[in-house]
């Protein structure tokens, strides 16, 4: 370029309309926004028109509910919210729409709904709050955190009408002496047989050194491998433990049955006469021998006067009783000679029948008072409409899991059920008294995860962490079955 | 779009009600959920909220778009819109986790969530390199030029030394041998236009100068051979595989052509080098210009495609709630 060139040609140096020329970065722009536009529209067209299924779901659905993942109609309605936490333009019917989805396969009654203020039927009504699915395939949806039931717990009054139940506070935030009280059931022993259980613990069931100790040898011949332990004879003392009477069972309480609370374990198995006492108190008729069969406990008293009718005039056939004026001697009296026989050996008289009934009666206050061993409270036991002379659940507005606590030893929760010395001269007072133990015996280990384990604890399980979940649902349960009142 | 102390108070305007919109409903999401005692989703009051407003945000970034298409209309000057698509872009991400409940969900909102990220992660990329290396280049590279124009301005280079040496040194015995009717117009002058360093305080650029030349026939076989070899590298730059491509062999390499001509060539080979580094500076405006604009084809495909996917999102999420 010479130096006398001109400005234009100076200026020229740059191509004047270089802005006008479309450069790589132009053309790269166009093709991402190109492949931008397409590609997502293409998926979208690609979802829309499946509907839905993976591509849509929040989250994988609970394993329980995995065979209907790619089938959102089970459960969704077209622009009817179903979360738990939507947002819901018409309430009612979204809430009932979600409700009818659950119950289709799950039918159970709702949480005290009669007792709820308007919103809080809804609350009641919309499983998903508890049950929020779509969390992941190992989500526990009955897993229900304590929040869940402090919504309405922390302050029943502005949850419920004022016909509330009066048993359950109106405040409870945590599972602890202050907040949640003791346990309502266990305030008063319910129960009417007399029964000490201090005495049946003792070997022999008979204070040391005291005479009348039960051998094994004294207890039904068929029953004697049930009690006998490990390396005893028939001379030896039986020896009861808690596992002799107690054995696991599902909800015994037909009157009450909250979800899920029947698996096995959860309870104790009612006592039964025939199964637990039976073998040491049979109800033997007069004049018993090795083949007499007991009489029926529980039976009415009329049925039980004809069998010790008949017993009696059996026992005068085969000889081993004798009539009212029968004085026969098997060897003759002086001036009497052998006696007379009486005319009738087969009529067994009212009075007589009265006599052994009494005796009878004698066995029967051992352990139950009189007002339950008349005949309208036998009949109304056996049909199952009387409350149980034992109750069924001591903890009735929740659930104990024996099974879970195997590992302790029972006297912890029970301790007033073993011999101590403070009970030694007492009468029984079993029936009078319960002897569970009450929330202190549960929240030393049922605590927040971030309370430090109390001194003492130890032992409980022979060195393992005592930590235990202070969920509301480990103990309650929400539903009921269908058509079944708390 | 440039952060400093002169931008303050614009910057300001927008950061501060986009920081209380995410503030406010963030604390609005953690409140109630709280309450439920666990993260609730999108489909919460809060939750729809946080989505809402994100969702708001995106069609508004959007909106960038149309502006830039009808930029003839002057609707509000393009800082404002930067600053208003800068800050709220910004707050727009974590109120899309918010509103997700912080989990993932089926592959269209991951998908979405996903692209959104990453057009997110290319905004603000480009906001840090616009902030950075333009910077740098006023400081470190003087010959800058129009990026598209480095080509063109690369060969009018070229003619310049071609000038240069004819002036300086005329025609070389093997350019005599050819037919002159292939060569350009050469014109013998005793001055010609160079481009040289020039600095105003603190910012140095190149400009023309018209410098004398000084005759250097004795050398003309050297400096027509030197130039031979530099002519690639200053059309094409490192594409050439010449010494003088690398800033260090380079001055070696002109040290040498120096020693082997005579003093009057020192000019020529003077402004021969700093062709040459200027080529060299064409070359790093090259890769700096790609880091500093390349992010912006990818950042507006992916919003395109995260736009679209938002429809679908909006649509299926109401339909399935």
């Amino acid at each position: 370029m010479s130096a006398g060139q001109t400005g234009k040609q100076r200026s020229q140096r740059i191509q004047i309309d270089y802005f006008r020329h479309r450069g790589g970065l132009f053309y790269l722009r166009c093709g991402c926004i190109v492949a931008g536009l397409v590609a997502a529209g293409l998926y979208g067209a690609l979802v829309i028109g499946r509907g839905g299924g993976s591509h849509l779901s929040t989250g994988p659905l609970a394993v329980v509910h995995v065979s209907f993942e790619n089938d959102c109609q089970q459960c969704h309605q077209d622009f009817t919210p179903l979360a738990s936490d939507a947002f819901r333009i018409d309430p009612e019917s979204s809430v009932s729409h979600t409700e009818q989805a659950c119950q289709k396969c799950h039918q159970v009654d709702g949480h005290h709904r009669d007792l709820l203020l308007a919103d809080w039927k809804m609350v009641d009504q919309n499983c998903a709050i508890c049950h929020a699915d779509h969390q992941g395939r190992q989500r526990d949806l009955t897993a229900v955190v304590n929040p869940l039931c402090s919504q309405c717990h922390s302050d029943l009054s502005k949850v419920c009408t004022a016909n509330r139940s009066p048993v359950v506070r109106d405040q409870v935030s945590r599972f602890d002496l202050e907040s949640h009280g003791d346990f309502a059931s266990l305030k008063s022993d319910p129960g009417r047989v007399k029964f000490d259980h201090r005495q049946h613990m003792l070997p022999g069931q008979v204070d040391p050194g005291s005479k009348g100790a039960m051998t094994v040898s004294m207890l039904e011949a068929t029953r004697r491998e049930q009690y006998r332990r490990a390396g005893q004879g028939n001379d030896d003392l039986v020896s009861l433990d808690c596992s002799s009477c107690h054995q696991f069972a599902g909800n015994p309480d037909a009157h009450v049955v909250l979800a899920g609370d029947q698996e096995l374990g959860r309870y104790l198995k009612p006592i039964s006469f025939d199964q637990h006492c039976s073998a040491c108190h049979s109800m033997n008729p007069p004049g018993r021998t090795e083949d007499t069969l007991p009489l029926p406990h529980a039976a009415p008293w009329s049925e039980i006067g004809l069998l010790l009718q008949t017993k009696i005039a059996g026992l005068r056939q085969l000889g081993t009783a004798r009539s009212p004026r029968d004085d026969t001697q098997p060897a003759p009296i002086p001036g009497e000679g052998f006696g007379s026989a009486a005319n009738n050996v087969s009529i067994v008289s009212a009075a007589e029948v009265d006599v052994a009934l009494k005796a009878m009666q004698v066995q029967c206050l051992k352990c139950h008072d009189s007002a339950s061993i008349t005949d309208e409270a036998i009949n109304t036991a056996l049909a199952g409409t009387s409350t149980p002379l034992i109750p069924a659940r001591w903890l009735r507005h929740g659930i104990y899991d024996h099974a879970a606590h195997r590992k302790m030893d029972c006297r912890y929760c029970h301790a007033d059920a073993y011999p101590n010395e403070a009970m030694s001269s007492s009468p029984p007072d079993d029936h009078q008294q319960v002897m569970i133990g009450g929330i202190e015996t549960c929240t030393p280990c049922h605590r927040p995860a971030d309370v430090a384990e109390p001194e003492g604890l130890s032992d409980l399980f022979s060195g393992q962490p005592t930590w235990a979940s202070d969920d509301c649902i480990l103990c309650h349960r929400y539903h009921t079955s269908v058509g079944v009142k708390r | 779009m440039l952060i400093d102390r002169s931008q303050t108070k614009l910057h300001v305007a927008f950061a501060v009600p986009a920081a209380i919109l995410l503030i406010a409903c963030t604390a609005y999401y953690a409140s109630e959920s709280v309450d439920a005692g666990r993260a609730v989703g999108g489909g919460s009051k809060s939750g729809l909220l946080c989505g809402i407003v994100a969702g708001a945000i995106i069609l508004f970034e959007m909106l960038l778009w149309p502006r830039k298409a009808l930029r003839r209309l002057r609707l509000i000057p393009a800082k404002y819109w930067m600053a208003a698509h800068l800050w709220l872009g910004v707050v727009s991400l974590p109120l899309a986790i918010v509103h997700c409940g912080f989990h993932l969900g089926g592959w269209l909102p991951t998908t979405l969530m996903v692209l959104f990220v990453l057009a997110w992660i290319s905004g603000v990329y480009g906001l840090v390199v616009q902030n950075i290396l333009p910077r740098w280049m006023l400081s470190n590279l003087p010959a800058e030029t129009i990026y598209s124009q480095i080509d063109y301005v690369s060969g009018r280079t070229v003619d310049d030394a071609r000038q240069m040496l004819l002036a300086a040194c005329g025609r070389s015995i093997k350019q005599q041998r050819q037919s002159v009717d292939e060569e350009p117009e050469l014109v013998a002058s005793t001055a010609i236009v160079v481009g040289a360093l020039r600095q105003a305080g603190k910012t140095s650029g190149r400009t023309l100068q018209t410098k004398s030349v000084s005759d250097a026939r004795e050398d003309a076989e050297a400096l027509w051979a030197a130039f031979a070899e530099i002519e690639p590298f200053l059309l094409s730059g490192g594409h050439a595989k010449v010494p003088v491509a690398d800033r260090q062999k380079a001055s070696q390499w002109f040290s040498r052509l120096r020693s082997a001509c005579s003093e009057r060539a020192d000019a020529i080979i003077d402004s021969l080098e700093g062709m040459c580094d200027q080529r060299r500076q064409f070359d790093t405006q090259q890769t700096v210009h790609r880091w500093l604009h390349f992010w912006l084809p990818f950042h507006i495909g992916l919003s395109v495609a995260v736009t679209v996917l938002l429809g679908v999102h909006i649509w299926t999420a109401l339909k399935y709630w």
